[in-house]
This record gives C-alpha cells, sequence and structure tokens, in this order.
C-alpha cells in the first residue's frame, strides 16, 4: 500500500488547547508542529501551511493606557506575521491567524500583513478541516502547472535581469497559487489580453532588492534612486520580461498577446484584481542572496485544453 | 544628426539618450503619442529618425508611425520594443518601418543600427 505524504503543518504563537484541536482535526493528513518563529527563517523544505495565533490574551491590560497596550500588540504581531511570511521567501505557505473572536480590524491588519485568512476560536474540528481545504486549494480552473507557460517567463526573467541590471537570477521554485495575494513590499503588474487569453504577469521583491536592481539599470547608487526612478525601471523591468516571455509563447503556439501599460504597487499584501477561474503560478527567483517572484496568472483556452501529461 | 527616441519609461529614454549621444548626435525625446507627434512636426525639417516603442500611452507607437510616415515619408523609423510577435513585426514592417530592435537591446547593437541608417542617409 502506498503512504500518502502527509502535510507538514506548523502552528505559531498557538495556545496549547489550540494546537491540540488542530492535531486532532488534521491528524490523517497533517503532521503538526509547534515552532518558534524565528526557527522558520531558512526552514527547507518550508512547511506546506502556517497556524498562527492572533494572541489578544497578550495584550497587557496592566498598562496604564488600555488604547496603547491595544496598538503596542497590534504593531508586534503585524510585524511578526511580515516576518513569517518573509521567512517563507515568497512561496506560497498559507498562513491562517487563529483569532479569539471575529474582528474585522483584525482581519484587516492579518491579510494586509500577509495571512491568507483567518479562523476563529473556540476551534472546531469540521471548520478547521474546511478552512484548511480552502486554504490549500488552488485558484482558477486547471489543476496543474503547464511547463509550457512557465519556462518562457523563467528565461525571459533571467535573460533581462543579467541583461538590464548585469545581475545572475537564479531559479529556486515554481508552484501554483492558491490567491492571488503578492507577498513583495513592491510590485510590478502587466496586464495580458489576447483571443482566448486573459491575465496578468507581476514581478514582486522587498524594496530592499528593488532598489538594487533598479539601481543598475539606471547606473547610479541604490541611494541616489528617486521613487520615480523605482517605478519606472519595474516597470520597464515587467514590460521586457513579459514581451520577451510572450514572443516566445507565441513562436511555439501561434498564440497573440497584447501587453497593456505596466502598473507599480507598492505596500505590504497587496492582491491582484483577477477573474476567479485564472490559473495562478509563482515562480520564486534568488538574486543577489534575495528572493523575488514572478507571479503568471495567464488562462489562455490553448494551455487549459492541452495540458501535457 | 538628430534623434527622437519616443518610450513612456524614462529609463529606456535614457538609455536611448546615452546611446545617441554616444555616436555625438543630438537626442531629443517624447514620453507618449501625442508628444510624439507635436515633437516630430516642431522638428520635422531637422530630424534625422525616430526610436519608437511600440506600447506607449495612447496614439500608441503604430498609430505614430502611421502619421509619421505619412506627414514625413521619408524620415526613417526603428522600432524599439519589448514586443517581438511575428504578427507585430510585420504590421510594423509593412507600415514603413526601417529597422527594429527587441528590448532588451544592448548598447552596441542599437548603436550599429543607428549608425547603419545614418550612413544609408
Amino acid at each position: 500500500m502506498v503512504e500518502v505524504s502527509k502535510l507538514e503543518v506548523y502552528t505559531v504563537k498557538c495556545r496549547y488547547p489550540d494546537v491540540g484541536i488542530i492535531r486532532n482535526a488534521l491528524e490523517d493528513i497533517a503532521r503538526v508542529h509547534v515552532i518558534e518563529p524565528e526557527l522558520l527563517k531558512g526552514a527547507d523544505p518550508p512547511p506546506d501551511l502556517i497556524f498562527f495565533g492572533w494572541g489578544k490574551n497578550e495584550i497587557d491590560y496592566s498598562m496604564e493606557d488600555e488604547a496603547e497596550a491595544r496598538i503596542r500588540h497590534l504593531a508586534t504581531t503585524c510585524i511578526l506575521l511580515r516576518n513569517l511570511r518573509n521567512a517563507v521567501a515568497f512561496r506560497d505557505v498559507p498562513i491562517l491567524a487563529v483569532v479569539e473572536q471575529k474582528d474585522a480590524e483584525d482581519a484587516v491588519f492579518s491579510t494586509q500583513f500577509g495571512s491568507s485568512g483567518f479562523i476563529v476560536a473556540s476551534l472546531e474540528e469540521k471548520e478547521i478541516r474546511r478552512v484548511v481545504n480552502e486554504a490549500m486549494r488552488p485558484v482558477g480552473n486547471q489543476a496543474n502547472i503547464d511547463v509550457r507557460l512557465v519556462n518562457p517567463f523563467v528565461n525571459a526573467t533571467l535573460l533581462v535581469l543579467e541583461q538590464l541590471a548585469g545581475l545572475k537570477a537564479v531559479k529556486k521554485d515554481v508552484h501554483l497559487k492558491r490567491d492571488y495575494h503578492l507577498f513583495g513590499e513592491i510590485s510590478a503588474l502587466i496586464g495580458i489580453t489576447g483571443q482566448g487569453i486573459e491575465g496578468s504577469v507581476a514581478l514582486t521583491f522587498q524594496d530592499r532588492l528593488a532598489h538594487q536592481i533598479v539601481s543598475k539599470m539606471w547606473e547610479k547608487n541604490p541611494e541616489e534612486i528617486s521613487r520615480e526612478d523605482l517605478h519606472d525601471g519595474l516597470g520597464e523591468l515587467v514590460n521586457v520580461i513579459c514581451g520577451k516571455a510572450t514572443t516566445e509563447l507565441s513562436q511555439d503556439k501561434e498564440l497573440n498577446f497584447n501587453l497593456a501599460l505596466p502598473t507599480i504597487v507598492s505596500g505590504y499584501g497587496h492582491q491582484i484584481s483577477q477573474s476567479e477561474s485564472v490559473p495562478c503560478l509563482v515562480i520564486v527567483f534568488e538574486a543577489a542572496g534575495k528572493s523575488f517572484a514572478v507571479q503568471v496568472a495567464i488562462r489562455s483556452e490553448v494551455f487549459s485544453q492541452s495540458s501535457p501529461s | 544628426m538628430k534623434i527622437l527616441g519616443v518610450d513612456d519609461s524614462r529609463l529606456t529614454r535614457k538609455m536611448l539618450r546615452d546611446v545617441v549621444e554616444s555616436l555625438e548626435y543630438e537626442f531629443i525625446e517624447a514620453a507618449d503619442g501625442k508628444e510624439a507627434i507635436e515633437q516630430i512636426e516642431k522638428h520635422q525639417n531637422e530630424l534625422n529618425l525616430i526610436l519608437l516603442d511600440w506600447n506607449i500611452p495612447e496614439p500608441d507607437g503604430y498609430e505614430v508611425l502611421q502619421w509619421a510616415k505619412h506627414k514625413c515619408p521619408e524620415l526613417p523609423v526603428m522600432m524599439v520594443t519589448a514586443m517581438g510577435q511575428q504578427e507585430k513585426v510585420l504590421k510594423a514592417l509593412k507600415a514603413g518601418v526601417n529597422d527594429y530592435v527587441a528590448k532588451p537591446f544592448s548598447k552596441e547593437d542599437l548603436a550599429r543600427k543607428i549608425q547603419d541608417i545614418a550612413l544609408k542617409k
């Protein structure tokens, strides 16, 4: 009998009773570990899923000013969540925040800082299974990654980055996305249309790497790069990468792509507005010792009808 | 020799300027189709070459190309663009584009192509 491999699930800052319920709920499909946040950095392979305790019980009510105590807790929790997201380095690991009661403010903050969803304590096993199934399901109507769609973007990214910025990047990982969130601090997006084609491509970076790349493109020092220089450079990068990749794709499949003008989105936790049927994959790269990702959300009749086995 | 570079990216305009000025030619620029048409009208008697991106705000590069070829049929136009699809390149060639450079381009290649066009004049 073939043993189906279990999911590796980490719980971070969750209360022990909650960890027990999660363990029971997922015992046939997952191994559940309790992890200190700092141990997550560089975890290789990364976990399949993380439960993150929002921990309102940790608010220091002994402080004189209760509002100040709440803000402090919120700030530390958001920073910790962001660090968790950064620690998994653009990999699409769902992070589910465990909150004690449904709180719209917490929900907004948690998704802005990297969580994929919410689960409300006291936890129920059935609800945990439902939320986990939902979080693990890829977006779009395609069950597999079509390599014919991946390789042109990998090739274009490696070539363009070297040619425009003199940087050698390495492809680290490719996976299907479970939502359209971008995990970088700044992203360059471009819409793609054509006959039977719909979608977008995004490059997403941490600010520091974005500055480093763009400063090389401008042949300036990173500290001399203005916001306008940064936006312009990233826009050109996504434009040229998409141009190159769609050229390769159109030669192979006789597809006709049209690229929109690039746009730049900055700030943590942004998401692309996309029709839910569009499959989304992310290609993680490393350059200058830092990760970045190219997120490709394209639906094409050609790719959905004739996926390779 | 005066060359107009049309691209919505400031970075690309800077790269075009670097190449053109390294050849000791004069460089003027436009960031969109409207500005490109204004520049062509203003400098049409002294302009020797247009370096034109396809993917610019309206009117797009193709429309600027058609307008320029109607207004100044002898003025050479080089498409400098990320869109390397055969159909679009053919469309540009049919509309009278003299040469084509795909992004990302090397400064040396672009300089060579500009020189080729300059020498033909």
